[in-house]
């Protein structure tokens, strides 16, 4: 029994050219030992899991599971191997029970397809008072708050028989308490043989809980040390230790009056009390791990979700009931996280989604589309910003590069001739050369007298082109750093400052 | 991202699922002011006799709507179903062999809307607007544009007999019915898989629920209880003419939707729920009856209660704006 | 490679092969169908495809967000008998005219405001609450006239179902007004891209400051005046108000919108596919009917044909991701 419960060997992994995982080694070692894994947003952690999950097939490398060769070709593969992953996002149906909950695919007791609930309650409540929790398994799953429906997520895993158990970020929407009872679990179940992945942002509790620690940054794995022999400040070293030897299209500029400022503003639990202002001539970044609020943030100023309190001035006016129709005809533009959902018509041609947001604007007799306007302004954009398509007519976004289509959502916003610019993740799965570009293009708007907020969880593009950056952790903002006092640690610090 | 519609208030639940029980209470109560014969056991036995036909197809329908689909092809499911049956038993088939065409009729249409839907990923309103047409036109091809008389001896036995002399034989189709939909759709993998599915249909899949196949068969349960509604109140009528059941499909969605089936999915019952939907709505139409409203009325207060039926579906459950 | 994968996927696309289709059938109709190529039977078939026409391009806005419209036969039925009445109450033969038709429009577009009301601000799917708006209307109808049709339209009226303009009979006319109208509104206008903006996705559309509601109530009031238009026309040619008008129409209305490229999923769609769409499904039951092939196998025909038209919509999605 010396081999290692789990183990990935020099696994690497790339997407359309660029390598996500690089070689990593890791290692799982005895059974009951938890490994915890961190590193920043975009580090590799996700994908890691997934290929550990069946999801994503590797380009190279193997992964032995007790000395055996393990290739999951899917999750129901990965399930059977007895490897469990309780995602943030839980995988429970509202609508139905506990018991039914973890029995939909095969329920203890069960004859021809027919279920019999006592065979079922009663294993649900063993299942249950495993991870700790005494409650009616006839309970719906939507009553339950979420620490609990997150131990229902977890007595399924268990019930699956996982010998191994991943958890993703398990305690961002946990209460102190709700968080106790999942380290008593935790450790019970170490105590018990099982294996346990724990990747969070919470270092304190990482360094706590694991025996072991492995820091991926950048694809590849830095290091993995014994948890006792480990500082929180050696962790975030190891995190962020990277060479800042890339050239930044840096330009000092002189920032003028505010443009935006927002004051206590409050969401739905997804963040509190956050107040800022964005003056003219100025990139200001957000920086921030995943879940600390930040597109949340910015989806309630643009009026897309609801803002529970605090107010929002736009050059100085007070702004009530923002809406996205509003914010464009006010010179405000919002480039989302997510392209191909909300930001792209993906079936619609270049040319249509570039003029998307300024129809308005081209609308001349009875609302007639002014033709050869469109026609100027589109081909306008795609040289401005060297969008590569083939007709700008003809081509879908679709079939565009990742590259591309940021540059053409991009392109739609820069046709409203915003003064203000909320840009969310701009330069997300874009290749370096795009991405050079679009900071470039981010500079020269500045220099022109806009006001950007630039969130993004890459440190780097933030350090090489920010004026200053702020920091929002766990829903709060944690601080704010000036250009003069730019510093990776620093900003890692904040950025776990507020997660427990 | 789980797609579930997360109820915060729990007293809509409790005065919904009480709602319907007080809503019924309180037209029967209503009625029994209106007639006195209303609560004697000859009239609960009518009652049910009514909405036998409707009660059977309601119950079918569950299973698709319970899963995320819909079916407004049954009307013609159930003309087809009798006009086949009527035809067969007119040649001198027994009464077994008519519940089997019955129910093999209702079972081929749904295995059609099943392929439609669940293979080829066919919008399920479309389908089953076209499957009312085509399944209505090779009723008619088959059979002929006449009225075909049921009233021969398995037509006959299907309307008079009475079990023990009191049970008449399609309540006896209809319990059974609703007793083994019931039981599939809340003690069978099945079914449950099926409430799965509709909560969250990815989320099914990645569970690792068939959920093609799934739905497949829910769509040839929901066709198969149609036919044999077909054949029961093919029999009641006696003449099944050309226009027999069109439109029909719009009274069973009603009730379901009433009995508190979503339209969005995951939630319904077909006992008590879809049924107490069709007595609902069946109390409606014989109040009718009994203020002696002109025959018109009945589809405006048709519409009316479809209306306010899904109003609240739509307050408790939320789908996309289309 | 791309190049050569869109050319073929625009000769497949909706319009184009409708359009083939038509030619090759109406073609092989007029050579082997008897009665077809009948220069009366021609006119009847160009005047019928004039009230299809108007009602599916209605019914084609609807369908760009993905919903649905079974009310429009409702709206026919009640707009024809409470204009006739309108008509008959007003003395004046040309004031009667006048108020007759303006009632009859007020009615499609109030039904389709309560349609958009109901799917923008009740949230119901469209296709269950124009379900009950068609149940609800076309009961209204029937009993205020108990089934009866309402005569005695002013003279003038005719003019508008059985008039010629320079030779042309007014209903194609009118028709062709409204195709280029229409076709203008929906693929010209800043209202057409919002409408295949938020047909093709909400979140996006929303984002980039379009009205989304707005935008779906003005669909269900295109359907609604156009089906009262249609409505006018029909009504003057019958010379009657008849609360059944266009009963058995729905199937034919959806047909012409899928058969003419239409997405039922929403986002894209043609007016002038429609337009075919419509003449095609008239020459279908023309010629068949002359074949002697019984109505309601027509119906089941033009049933399957929507199953296959929607399913080439399914494989053409699914080859586009």
């Amino acid at each position: 029994m010396n081999e290692p419960v789990l183990e990935l060997k020099r696994i690497s992994k790339s997407f359309s050219g660029v390598e996500v995982l690089k070689d990593i080694s890791v290692a799982l070692r005895g059974e009951g030992s938890i490994l915890g894994l961190v590193g920043e947003n975009g580090a590799g952690k996700s994908t890691m899991m997934n290929i550990l999950g069946g999801v994503l097939q590797r380009d190279r490398g193997e992964i032995l599971l007790g000395g055996a060769p393990y290739n999951p070709r899917s999750a129901m593969d990965a399930d059977e191997a007895g490897i469990a992953f309780i995602h943030q996002e839980l995988n429970l149906f509202s609508n139905m029970t506990i018991a039914e909950n973890l029995f939909l695919s095969d329920a203890p007791g069960s004859k021809w397809g027919v279920l019999s609930y006592r065979a079922m309650n009663a294993a649900a409540r063993r299942a249950m008072q495993y991870v700790g929790i005494d409650i009616s398994p006839s309970t719906l799953v939507d009553t339950l708050p979420m620490g609990m429906r997150q131990m229902v997520e977890i007595a399924k895993a268990l019930s699956r028989k996982a010998r191994i158990i991943v958890f993703d970020e398990p305690t961002t929407s946990l209460c102190t308490e709700e968080k106790e009872q999942l380290f008593t679990i935790i450790r019970d179940f170490s105590a018990k043989g099982i294996s346990m992945i724990y990747i969070s942002h919470a270092l304190d509790d990482v360094l706590a809980l694991c025996g072991e620690v492995a820091v991926l940054r950048d694809g590849s794995i830095i290091g993995q040390l014994p948890a006792e022999k480990a500082t929180k400040a050696d962790i975030v070293s190891m995190m962020v230790g990277r060479k800042l030897d890339q050239l930044f299209p840096y330009v000092p500029k002189h920032p003028g009056e505010v443009l935006l400022r927002v004051d206590s503003l409050c969401g739905q639990k997804a963040f509190r009390d956050i107040s800022f202002s964005l003056r003219a001539g100025e990139i200001v970044g957000l920086f921030g791990l995943m879940g600390a609020g930040r597109s949340e943030l910015a989806n309630a100023i643009y009026g897309i979700d609801r803002i529970e309190s605090g107010r929002i001035f736009l050059l100085g006016e007070s702004v009530r009931n923002p809406a996205p129709e509003w914010w464009i005809g006010k010179g405000v533009a919002y480039i989302t996280e997510n392209r191909r959902e909300e930001g792209l018509l993906m079936p619609k041609t270049v040319k249509e989604n570039l003029v998307l947001a300024n129809l308005r604007a081209l609308g001349g007799n009875l609302g007639a589309i002014d033709a050869p306007r469109e026609e100027k302004d589109s081909a306008a954009i795609i040289d401005r910003l060297s969008i590569k398509t083939f007709d700008k007519s003809r081509q879908s976004a679709q079939s565009l590069s990742g590259g591309n289509q940021q540059k053409v959502v991009i392109g739609k916003w820069l046709l409203t001739n915003p003064r203000v610019f909320l840009a969310d993740e701009p330069t997300r799965g874009v290749d370096v050369g795009a991405k050079f570009e679009i900071y470039s293009h981010l500079n020269a708007l500045a220099e022109d007298g806009s006001a950007i907020l630039f969130i993004s969880s890459e440190m780097e593009e933030l350090i090489g082109v920010c004026d200053r950056i702020l920091v929002m952790s766990n829903g709060s903002l944690a601080g704010e750093l000036d250009r003069e006092r730019f510093d990776q640690k620093e900003l890692l610090n904040l950025a776990i400052s507020r997660c427990y | 991202m789980n797609a579930a519609r997360i109820e915060s208030d729990s007293i809509y639940d409790v005065f919904y699922k009480y709602g319907l029980f007080v809503t019924f209470a309180a037209l029967a109560v209503l009625f029994s002011l209106l007639n006195h014969n209303f609560f004697s056991g000859a009239n609960a036995i009518n009652l049910l006799q009514q909405t036998a036909s409707t009660g059977i197809a309601a119950a079918g329908l569950v299973f698709v709507m319970v899963a995320g689909g819909i079916d407004i092809s049954m009307g013609s499911t159930i003309f087809f179903s009798s006009v086949i049956v009527t035809t067969l038993t007119n040649g001198g088939v027994g009464i077994a062999g008519a519940i089997g065409a019955a129910l093999l009729c209702g079972i081929a249409v749904g295995c059609l809307n099943g392929f439609l839907v669940s293979i080829l990923r066919i919008v399920p309103l479309i389908v089953t607007l076209a499957t009312l047409y085509i399944v209505r036109g090779v009723a008619l091809a088959l059979t002929g544009v006449q009225s075909l008389s049921f009233f021969n001896k398995v037509g006959d036995a299907v309307a008079y007999t009475r079990i023990g002399g009191a049970i008449p034989i399609v309540v006896l189709i209809l319990v059974l019915t609703l007793c083994i939909a019931q039981f599939v759709l809340s003690r069978t993998l099945f079914g449950r898989q099926l409430y799965a599915i509709g909560n969250n249909a990815n989320g099914a899949r990645i569970t690792g629920i068939k959920v093609r196949r799934n739905t497949f068969l829910a769509y040839v349960i929901s066709g198969g209880m149609a036919g044999l509604a077909g054949m029961v109140s093919g029999a009641q009528v006696g003449v099944i003419t050309p226009t027999f059941a069109d439109g029909q499909e719009f009274i069973i969605i009603t009730s379901a939707i009433l009995g508190g089936v979503s339209l969005f999915g995951g939630k319904g019952k077909a006992f008590p729920g879809a049924f107490l939907g069709v007595l609902i709505v069946m109390c409606i139409e014989n109040g009718l009856v009994m203020a002696g409203a002109d025959k018109y009325l009945y589809t405006i207060v048709r519409g009316l209660v479809i209306f306010v039926a899904v109003m609240i579906d739509c307050m408790r459950n939320k789908g996309e704006l289309r | 490679m791309v190049a050569k994968r869109l050319s073929l996927g625009r000769l497949l696309s909706g319009e184009r092969l409708t359009l083939i289709f038509f030619l090759v059938y109406f073609l092989f109709s007029m050579l082997l169908v008897g009665k077809f190529s009948n220069p009366v039977n021609l006119t009847n078939i160009l005047v019928q495809s004039a009230d299809l026409i108007i009602l599916s391009c209605g019914m084609t806005f609807v369908f760009m967000n993905g919903g649905i419209d079974f009310s429009v036969t409702a709206i026919l039925g009640l707009e024809s008998v409470l204009g006739a009445r309108v008509m008959t109450l007003v003395g004046d033969p040309l004031l009667s005219v006048f108020s007759g038709v303006a009632f009859m429009l007020f009615i499609g577009l109030a039904i389709g405001c309560i349609n958009g009301l109901t799917v923008t601000m009740l949230k119901m799917p469209s296709f269950i609450a124009t379900m009950a708006t068609q149940l609800i209307f076309s009961g209204l109808a029937l009993w205020y006239t108990q089934s009866a049709t309402i005569g005695g339209l002013p003279r003038p009226f005719s003019y508008i179902g059985r008039g010629r303009l320079i030779g042309v009979p007014m209903p194609i006319v009118i028709t062709l007004a409204v195709v280029l109208a229409t076709a203008f509104i929906l693929h010209r206008t800043v209202l057409g891209r919002y409408i295949f903006a938020v047909g093709t996705n909400h979140r996006t559309a929303r984002i980039s400051g379009i009205p989304i509601k707005r935008t779906i109530f003005k669909l269900f009031l295109f359907s609604g005046g156009l089906s009262a238009l249609s409505g006018v026309i029909m009504t003057s040619r019958s010379g009657a108000g008849m609360p059944a008008m266009g009963k058995t129409m729905l199937m034919d209305i959806v047909g012409a919108v899928v058969i003419g490229g239409t997405s039922v999923t929403g986002g894209s769609g043609s007016i002038f596919g429609t337009a075919i769409g419509a003449v095609l499904i008239i020459v279908l039951n023309n010629s068949l009917n002359l074949l002697g092939v019984d109505w309601f196998v027509i119906n089941a025909l033009k049933g399957a044909m929507i199953v296959l038209v929607a399913l080439l919509g399914v494989l053409r999605d699914a080859g586009r991701r």
